[in-house]
């Protein structure tokens, strides 16, 4: 009767651990999912046109019957270019981690008071910080704008395009014998709200809201040139992200701060970064799993 | 590594609080760390997974139309789609369990709201995957974890496998997100019509430590471009209107003096154009021109300047910033 006595202190054991780990669930929840958020988010702010899709016609107006305010919307959309990795970086990634963190240690020993390295470190990370989460937060305001404000809609089996220019949202699938165009910015069920004509005007003016951006230029002679759009977003994330940064430094590390520039920065990485091919990133990730089983097992 | 991770307190890791000891109730609430390497590296590789799953995506629907006797066989490419905001339309036009709320009609196509993430969800299983038996691990034996340990094999196997479960291999192993493939392509074309015997170097994918001279190069080049897109040089008289009456043609004529440009002596520049068109554009009020002699006076920002004879140029926009602020030094 060894077996099943084997598999009962096997159970037993394994209900124990749960009840050991019951209290710990919720932050394992919730690491998890911190670990998902900016992976998936930064995945799809990665997104551009693929090579198997078509090249964007140069410099054509789209003609007006693709609704409307499309155009500007999609107008300054700009192919950004992602920082490519080599084979060769799977080589070095390792090496230079390992570089870092060994140097790293040894600077600590060798001050014996990580505080000035630790301000310098925190300086670096300060300036990246408040880029990083501006972005974040400003993209995170274009998509709740955008949930409020979509495109698209449907209602009634039709689906409508929403026109921003001409103030109205226009059936063109589906069932759309009986249907006419609205005049509510909201979309879906929230159209059939009544709104008075201020307030309706006051809304299809806070859809424009983001797109009204302020152009910054600078250039400066075989240096710099460079264009930034701000919008009323940009300013909104650029203002927080210097207030948690200014927080983060000066007064208080709490750890919802820390995970808010953790999730900007790989928010920003992600967008930065592309192992250009699976086998690149497959052998970068390799080489970073033999680094990690050396250090387990040899410090 | 433990002691490094410990004494330095830079924010590259995500924190968790969690609760203390239940046998000791008076011990500090601990944390639970996770390095932010853990979160990048295997998130690279499934960014690379959700864009390869739209490469896919718009592969599948390239329509080919066969060769015929004059022509090659011509792949016309699907047009791109931006995904900004398409979620959003998605959520509106969709019910909860991802059914379309509207008959589509076959006569217009309608831009796509989504596309499969096929390998995006596999990756991501696997990254969860790994993540909980880390997790696992750690709380079993009681010792920290390097999460890559077990995250790499979730990830890069969920991936792998998915291709050959779906008999997608090839296409994977194709896949390159190599930068400016299609112009280095058309490059090689033209160095083919040119002559130009120049040995067909090994595709170089710029390597992310090392600075090339081709990369320097390409900077050039790029901030050449840039230049052109970004930078454009006012050609002086233009938006000056030809309502130019007398009292104010001279004033106008020193703002055009002082905030134009000339592109061929340009060093450094800085302008701020707002969102929408300005009542007045490139003026400056009465009382702010006639101070106004050197070019750096313009960078006081006339927002004190309601009491000017100007009054409409105290319009609540045109105060904030300064139509058409540009400054200029040699």
């Amino acid at each position: 009767m060894d077996e099943p006595s084997l598999w009962a202190r096997v159970l037993g054991r394994a209900a124990y651990e749960f009840t050991q780990m019951q209290p710990m669930l919720p932050t394992y929840a919730h690491l998890i999912v911190s670990a998902l958020f900016p992976i998936y988010a930064g995945a799809h702010a990665s997104l551009t046109r693929p090579t198997s899709a078509a090249k964007p016609a140069k410099k054509k107006r789209k003609s007006g019957d693709h609704g409307g305010d499309e155009s500007s919307d999609d107008e300054e959309e700009e192919e950004h270019k992602m920082e490519g990795l080599a084979p060769t970086d799977a080589i070095m990634m390792p090496l230079f981690a390992g570089m870092t963190l060994a140097g790293l240690y040894f600077l600590i020993r060798w001050l014996e008071d990580p505080a000035l390295l630790n301000k310098l470190l925190n300086g670096y990370f300060a300036l990246f910080g408040v880029f990083s989460v501006s972005r974040l937060i400003t993209d995170a305001l274009d998509i709740g704008h955008s949930l409020v404000f979509p495109h698209r809609y449907a209602l009634g089996g039709a689906l409508y395009h929403v026109n921003g220019k001409e103030k109205e949202a226009l059936p063109v699938a589906g069932n759309t014998k009986d249907k006419t165009a609205i005049t509510s910015p909201l979309p879906g069920f929230l159209a059939r709200i009544p709104l008075s004509n201020g307030l309706r005007n006051m809304l299809w003016a806070d859809r424009a809201m983001p797109g009204n951006k302020w152009t910054l230029r600078l250039y400066l002679h075989r240096l710099f040139a460079g264009k930034i759009l701000i919008g009323p977003h940009g300013f909104v994330g650029a203002t927080v992200a210097v207030l948690a940064v200014a927080y983060f430094n000066l007064v208080d590390k709490p750890w919802y701060l820390t995970n808010l520039m953790g999730f900007g920065f790989s928010y920003g990485a992600l967008q930065l970064m592309s192992p250009t091919t699976f086998a690149t990133g497959s052998l970068i990730l390799g080489a970073l799993f033999f680094y990690d089983i050396y250090f387990v097992f040899y410090t | 590594m433990v002691t490094v991770a410990k004494s330095l307190d830079v924010p590259i890791k995500l924190v968790f609080p969690r609760p203390g000891p239940v046998d000791d109730p008076t011990a500090k609430a601990s944390h639970a760390m996770l390095g932010l390497g853990d979160v990048v590296l295997p998130g690279i590789m499934i960014g690379l997974a959700l864009r390869f799953d739209l490469f896919l995506f718009y592969l599948r629907r390239q329509k080919r139309r066969p060769a015929t006797t004059d022509s090659e066989e011509v792949v016309e490419k699907p047009k791109y789609h931006s995904l900004a905001g398409r979620w959003s339309d998605h959520f509106w036009t969709h019910s909860l369990s991802g059914h379309q709320l509207f008959a589509s009609n076959d006569g217009r196509s309608e831009q796509p709201f989504t596309f499969p993430k096929t390998y995006f969800k596999a990756s991501l299983v696997g990254y969860v995957t790994g993540m909980l038996a880390t997790l696992g691990v750690m709380h079993i034996w009681g010792h920290a974890q390097p999460a890559l340990l077990y995250l790499v094999p979730g990830v890069l196997g969920s991936l792998w496998l998915t291709a050959i479960a779906r008999g997608e291999l090839s296409f994977m192993w194709d896949f390159s997100e190599a930068i400016e493939e299609e112009d280095e392509q058309k490059e090689k074309e033209k160095g083919k019509e040119d002559g130009d015997v120049k040995p067909k170097a090994a595709p170089e994918r710029s390597s992310f430590f090392s600075l090339s001279d081709k990369k320097a190069q390409d900077r050039e080049d790029r901030m050449k471009k840039a230049l052109g897109k970004h930078v454009h040089a006012d050609s002086d008289s233009e938006d000056e209107g030809e309502e130019a009456t007398d009292g104010t043609s001279e004033k106008r004529n020193k703002v055009k003096e002082v905030a134009g440009h000339k592109s061929n002596r340009e060093v450094f520049s800085f302008s701020i154009e707002a969102p929408w068109k300005l009542k007045h554009p490139r003026t400056v009020s009465q009382k702010e021109s006639r101070r106004a002699q050197a070019a750096d006076e313009l960078e006081q920002s006339p927002s004190n300047e309601s009491t000017s004879s100007r009054p409409s140029t105290a319009r609540q926009e045109s105060a904030a910033e300064p139509p058409g602020k540009r400054v200029r030094t040699h």
